[in-house]
């Protein structure tokens, strides 16, 4: 079937499509893009121009030059072998180019996309280490990893995942340092994923999770280029989402998810000690609130005599149990950080003072909450940000709910008997194949290097080959 | 929808096991529970127990900058009779709003007849109960020891802190109940109890007499019971005997003209050693020391070592003086208060066999202790003696 009634029957509805139909003589053809979807002075001067200059020999000689030979047009492109390709090339914003009579098309990758620049990094911000952050183009941000790594061992593979939304989709890993395994894993799955659309680099990695009872997170997101490049030296796989500035790691350890970028970039002794007092804060922010009921409300022969005063003192006109006054301020402490991300930040700083005089002072005058609590609270709340990573933050913060239930009801047995259920949780799980609490469990020596600690780059850095 | 449904299973689960333990649900708010600090325990003229607890009021006290309790004490003293402890105890507890929690308690007072009578009946409540720790202080006072929480406790807010302080600066030798439980348990039930005294002192800031408590000599046990005491001087050779000691001043004459010299010690140590001869048994207690001089009216000059060595050797006499006081009291009434048949029982199990007969008797005649004081000045501040 000819190209141009094929397409003309699918193009009806779209009214964005632009064809513009050149005639001389028989030789009939017809240029197809997405409206201001092109670069039309591309388009101009490299395919119109040749077109619609006479051609001085027969129309069977200026089909094979343009298909076969391919000397026509003095620009790169594409002969299309299946009226489907040529139909996705259009819709991703190439130019197409029907002749009348022949099946194939030709494909002009004059692509006019709107982006936005490359900015700094927001979420993952860092001092002394690079600025940039990936952006929603995939092809920028593949640009942005392959500044960081010209090796040649730089494997690059294409999917386009979602039947209509027609998503691309890029999987990186270094040749040779990459386990097969892991790439055919991933390669299966991406390829087994049956879907209308792809919503974002968040959809991947619940389509890739095997275990989404979990609330660990076995992916990591990053908005930064150099975390990318970095894991790709160390073996893993990255997958480039076109769309999304968070581009996924995979497989991602527990450890991975307290490695700030920050610490590479600085010297190893600082980033060493950092790091400590991050997994010291993680676990603060995970159990302070739950022992701190669980010690008050059933071992209060724990606390030290002048500590137990001043805490009785202060709880001594407050009307609720301590579970409840604990529930109330981590609850409104959530509410505060959920609506932070919705206020406008012109008004942001407004209501953040007001909620922090209301929930904090004022509570605590009125006797509705005393004052040790509102400081567990607070120091809990800002614990949680220590951890880098985002989604394991929330993890934190909804584990410190339910390890917070089980201390209320039955004290630190309770709260002991939580820690253990998440330990074994945490042994069991594994992010494609990798236990998520390597290298602790099961302990590798030689991978201490960069674990609880960091030691100095030139003990370790892979020399090369 | 599979994990939606497995999770609700779990959660159901979950729900389920907890309800099966709605037994146990011990929490207890803060709110709820009244904190004893001290305890105090006297025999009236009648013979009932008559014990007394302090109490920690965290209604009245106040935190931060607020100070509206202003005039009120944070504590209270509630004293019930009986014919033992746990009635006594009861006595008053059923009168009190909220659940009495032991966990704080930290000072235990007996009051000097219940002492004399003998602690067997509080050394059988202490051990059975679980609720406390076993380094709680205990103190004797001479007389009825609930008119102790009268004090004004002008530098703490609690009379307890007080108290307690004095043992953990090791002002006067500090026994725990464990120590006293061990003694006896496991030796003949001697041992001593540091004393507290009250007397009324005149401050001049207060624009009064307040009541004031401070610490005197220490009570000797035999048996479980209080038959004598240590004098203030013998008890500070108690101290050098049995507790290692951070800080201490000693002040004794020089020999050549009867000149006062004062030195604090520092890191006080002891370390006792057991050592037999035939039939008897030698203790070996070496007490080293150093010392800062602090005050010296002599013409000594103090750059010579060997006069150094005069004054070293005269504080260590004060001190072996007074260590050597404790001794005697403790033999002339044939009590083991520095536990020290327990070297012997030990290290020479076969011997101690033979002993255990008639154990006191063995223990005064064939237990010959040799004390050896140590000091060595260190610093002798500005190396000239006062006068020239």
């Amino acid at each position: 079937m000819e190209l141009t009634t094929w397409l003309n029957d699918r193009l009806q509805m779209r009214g964005d499509v632009v064809s513009q139909t050149l005639e001389q003589g028989a030789f009939i053809c017809t240029v197809y893009y997405l409206s201001d979807g092109i670069d039309l002075e591309m388009l101009q001067t490299h395919v119109l121009k040749p077109l619609l200059l006479p051609y001085p020999g027969e129309n069977e000689d200026r089909l094979s030059d343009i298909l076969e030979r391919r000397s026509f047009f003095p620009t790169t492109y594409a002969v299309t072998q299946s009226p489907e390709m040529a139909l996705n090339g259009l819709l991703n914003g190439q130019a197409l180019l029907c002749i009348a009579g022949q099946e194939k098309g030709i494909l002009f990758p004059f692509q006019k996309q709107s982006q936005r620049a490359v900015s700094q990094a927001e979420n993952e911000k860092s001092i002394r280490g690079p600025k940039e952050s990936f952006v929603e183009n995939i092809w920028t941000n593949l640009s942005l990893i392959r500044q960081r790594m010209k090796s040649e061992k730089l494997a690059v593979e294409h999917f386009t995942i979602g039947s209509e939304s027609r998503t691309l989709v890029m999987m990186l890993y270094m040749n040779g340092r990459c386990s097969s395994e892991l790439i055919s894993t991933i390669k299966g799955k991406l390829q087994a994923i049956r879907t209308e659309r792809v919503t974002g680099s968040s959809f991947l990695e619940e389509a890739l999770d095997s275990r989404l009872s979990s609330p660990f997170p076995r992916m990591l997101n990053t908005e930064r280029p150099d975390l990318v490049a970095s894991s790709l030296f160390e073996g893993r796989v990255a997958i480039l989402v076109e769309g999304t500035p968070n581009n996924l790691i995979a497989p991602a350890t527990l450890l991975s998810f307290m490695q700030s970028s920050e610490d590479y970039y600085q010297r190893y002794f600082f980033s060493s000690w950092v790091r400590f007092l991050r997994y010291l804060f993680f676990a603060v922010s995970l159990v302070l609130p739950s022992a701190y009921v669980a010690i008050t409300t059933f071992h209060p022969e724990m606390l030290p005599y002048n500590l137990l005063i001043s805490i009785a003192s202060s709880r001594d006109i407050v009307p609720f149990p301590a579970i409840v006054e604990a529930y109330i301020m981590e609850v409104s402490f959530e509410l505060m950080r959920e609506a932070g991300q919705r206020i406008p930040t012109v008004i942001g700083q407004t209501i953040s003072i007001v909620g922090a005089i209301v929930i904090g002072d004022a509570a605590v005058q009125a006797g509705i909450v005393s004052a040790p609590m509102l400081i567990i609270v607070a120091l809990t709340g800002i614990s949680s940000f220590v951890v880098p990573h985002f989604s394991m933050t929330l993890t934190v913060r909804f584990l410190r709910f339910v390890l917070l239930c089980v201390s209320a009801m039955f004290g630190l047995l309770g709260l002991l008997i939580g820690i253990i259920l998440i330990v074994i949780h945490l042994v069991s799980l594994d992010s494609f194949g990798t236990p998520y609490l390597s290298p602790f469990v099961p302990f590798k020596a030689e991978q201490m290097r960069d674990a609880a600690g960091r030691f100095p780059w030139t003990r370790w850095m892979r020399r090369s080959e | 929808m599979h994990i939606v449904k497995r999770a609700a299973r779990m959660l159901l689960a979950l729900g389920l096991a907890c309800m099966l333990l709605s037994g146990c649900w011990s929490k207890q708010e803060l709110n709820d529970r009244s904190f004893i600090s001290t305890l105090i325990i006297d025999l009236n003229e009648e013979g009932a127990t008559e014990v007394s607890a302090l109490f920690l009021l965290p209604n009245r006290i106040s935190t931060g900058l607020q100070s509206n309790t202003a005039g009120q004490k944070p504590y209270v003293l509630v004293t019930g009779t009986g014919r033992n402890i746990p009635e006594a105890f009861h006595d008053f507890q059923r009168d009190l709003p909220r659940n009495v929690t032991w966990g704080q308690l930290s000072v235990i007072i007996i009051g000097d007849r219940y002492a004399r009578a003998g602690l067997a009946p509080l050394f059988d409540f202490l051990v059975r109960s679980t609720e406390f720790r076993l380094r709680v202080n205990v103190f004797y006072y001479k007389g009825v020891a609930r008119n102790l929480s009268k004090l004004a406790p002008i530098f703490e807010r609690f009379p307890t802190e007080i108290w307690r302080e004095t043992a953990h600066t090791r002002r006067t030798p500090p026994v725990r109940i464990r120590d006293m439980l061990y003694s006896y348990w496991n030796n003949l039930g001697d041992g001593y109890l540091p004393e507290l005294n009250l007397k009324m002192n005149n401050l001049l800031t207060e624009n009064k007499k307040v009541p004031w408590s401070g610490i005197g000599g220490a009570a000797i046990l035999k048996n479980g019971k209080v038959i004598d005491r240590f004098t203030e001087e013998e008890t500070e050779g108690v101290l050098l005997l049995t507790t290692d000691v951070n800080e201490l001043l000693v002040t004794g004459q020089m020999p050549d003209d009867g000149g006062l010299v004062s030195a604090r010690l520092i890191d006080v140590k002891h370390k006792v050693k057991a050592v037999r001869r035939g039939d008897e048994v030698d203790i070996r207690v070496a007490v080293t020391a150093d010392a800062d001089l602090m005050s010296i009216q002599s013409n000594l000059d103090l750059g010579r070592p060997s006069n150094l060595r005069i004054i070293e050797q005269a504080l260590q006499e004060q001190l072996l003086k007074k260590a050597q006081a404790a001794i005697d009291r403790a033999r002339k009434r044939r009590v083991d208060a520095f536990q020290w048949s327990e070297y012997v029982k030990y290290k020479y199990p076969s011997l101690w066999q033979q002993w255990s007969k008639h154990p006191r008797s063995n223990l005064t005649e064939k237990m010959k202790p040799e004390i050896d004081v140590r000091i060595r000045l260190r610093n002798t501040g500005v190396s000239r003696s006062t006068k020239s």
